[in-house]
């Protein structure tokens, strides 16, 4: 079993609902391969609570680094201290209609890697990474997003999509990135 | 309290005094968990037939590769299967992804090697 199973047993031990997303999500839903000894995940926890609740669960095995808000989200890590190497990135978003819909969407597959774990939607992965693009569709995000669009894009929900894509501002660059898909 | 910072330099200053043989199992065993995954998605996604699979297969694994290029492949693993040749098949354990060699030393280090 993937040592990322370890982050995600302690959240579920915590209490703290969860979905992976990122390069790890494209990864569980036959989107691509990265080399990443990371994991991201999306909770559902009041940032509030992050040091009551989620910082003992990993404390001391993990460092946690203190939550940090940046644009509409909030974000941390925890990185484990010693053994094998890798970080989990936590996302907590601020309340929205997309944030609330996508954790109540993600849906549990029994990951290979992982084992039973709750994972974005291609849906929800494709708007995650148009936010987090931040309009640069030359760079990383960019680039899976081409990619989720190529594989992708005719089996995805087109109206969920456009409804958060134009709620979350990233209408447009939902628009360049179908242009240059050629969808 | 550790910032974001200290983070990244953690998490590089990990990776570098990782051990060699024990970064190859790691990245051999994420090849193959990748081919498990790939397998169980189309499971998932109801893609059955030989030139599907082979489109599939090359978008995840090698997506610069051109349409016109992935359409011939898809052409060819089509007439091997009229042809009665054996389909692409779901690998049975690590070596068939990543060599027995590799295998071994995913084994070693815990990994696991059978679907």
């Amino acid at each position: 079993m993937d040592a990322r199973r370890e982050v995600i047993d302690r959240l579920v031990a915590a209490g703290i609902p969860a979905f992976v997303t990122g390069s790890e999500a494209m990864a569980v839903l036959g989107l691509g391969y990265r080399a990443t000894n990371d994991i991201d995940l999306v909770l559902d926890l009041e940032p509030a609570q992050f040091d009551r609740v989620l910082r003992p669960a990993f404390e001391p095995e993990y460092l946690v680094a203190a939550l940090l808000h940046v644009g509409r989200r909030w974000l941390s890590s925890a990185i484990r201290s010693r053994g094998e190497v890798y970080k989990a990135d936590f996302v907590i978003r601020e309340p929205d209609a997309w944030g609330a819909e996508a954790m109540g969407r993600a849906f549990e597959v029994d990951d290979p890697g992982l084992g039973a774990v709750r994972v974005s939607t291609a849906e929800d992965l494709l708007l995650a990474k148009l936010e987090f693009a931040d309009g640069d569709l030359d760079g990383l995000h960019g680039r899976d997003i081409g990619r989720l669009l190529a594989a992708r894009w005719e089996r995805l929900d087109h109206a969920y999509v456009r409804r958060h894509a134009a709620g979350l501002g990233v209408a447009d660059v939902l628009a360049e990135a179908l242009r240059r898909a050629g969808t | 309290m550790p910032g974001p910072d200290q983070f990244e330099r953690e998490l590089m200053e990990l990776e570098l005094h990782e051990d060699p043989r024990a970064r190859a199992a790691r990245l051999a065993s994420g090849r193959w968990i990748t081919q498990l995954r790939l397998w169980a998605a189309m499971e998932r996604d109801g893609v059955t037939e030989p030139g599907a699979r082979a489109a599939f297969l090359c978008h995840a694994l090698y997506p610069d590769l051109s349409e016109d290029l992935v359409r011939r492949l898809v052409e060819a693993v089509r007439a091997q299967a009229v042809a009665g040749e054996p389909p692409l098949r779901r690998p049975a354990r690590a070596a068939d992804t990543v060599g027995e060699a590799l295998e071994a030393l995913m084994a070693e280090f815990g990994y696991p090697v059978e679907a």
